[in-house]
């Protein structure tokens, strides 16, 4: 199931009828301001979301054990 | 269209998070180039919800996410998934995850929800995410 090459996007000028086309300025503003330090030990939570949220790691490690 | 993955909001929502600068770099790169409309689906609302709030056990920034997924259109829109996706979704399931890649259900949904818009829409679909799952079976960025 192999995908294409990425293909490059088009440019456009901002604004369309749904929130398709450029994202304005204010939405990029607004989502930096929500940006929070969610503490220590969140560093890798982004790329670690099944490993925390499914235990893949402990079922690795069970099936490592065997 | 551009669907984004959990790992990609929690990277955006988290300074410490190591790949929160290159989520902010494709914020701008979306403020240059044009990839459509910019979505997601309830799916990745309860995982970006459940990490957070297992993580950190810190409301606001459970709710901080709610905002960001469910009432922000100008940023993104979430769509439920429907039946006919759940089906496609796990036949996607079935024939890709194995030990080596362990596609989680969520990621199966992402993939038949973007094939649906592909091919119902003749539109190129992205995947934003940070998730080395998705690699060589979407068209993944940053």
């Amino acid at each position: 199931m192999e995908h294409a090459p990425v293909p490059e996007p088009k440019k456009r000028e901002v604004g369309t009828k749904d929130n398709s086309g450029l994202l304005p300025p204010h939405v990029i503003a607004w989502i930096l301001e929500l940006a929070v330090d969610m503490g220590p030990g969140t560093e890798d939570l982004s790329t670690s979301v099944d490993d925390v949220l499914y235990g893949r790691n402990a079922i690795q490690r069970n099936n490592d054990s065997f | 269209m551009i669907v984004f993955d959990s790992s990609f909001l929690i990277a955006l929502l988290n300074k410490r998070d190591s790949y929160y600068h290159s989520a902010l770099r494709f914020l701008d790169d979306m403020a240059t180039f044009d990839y459509g409309s910019r979505v997601t689906i309830d799916y990745v609302l309860d995982e970006v919800l459940t990490l957070i709030w297992s993580s950190t056990l810190d409301k606001n920034l459970v709710k901080q996410a709610y905002d960001l997924i469910c009432a922000t259109p100008e940023f993104l829109r979430c769509y439920r998934v429907e039946v006919e996706i759940l089906q496609q979704a796990w036949d996607t399931w079935l024939k890709i995850a194995s030990p080596n890649r362990p596609l989680s259900f969520t990621d199966a949904c992402i993939l038949a929800f973007a094939k649906r818009e592909e091919n119902e829409n003749n539109t190129m679909v992205y995947i934003a995410t940070f998730d080395n799952d998705f690699r060589g079976i979407a068209a993944t960025v940053p």
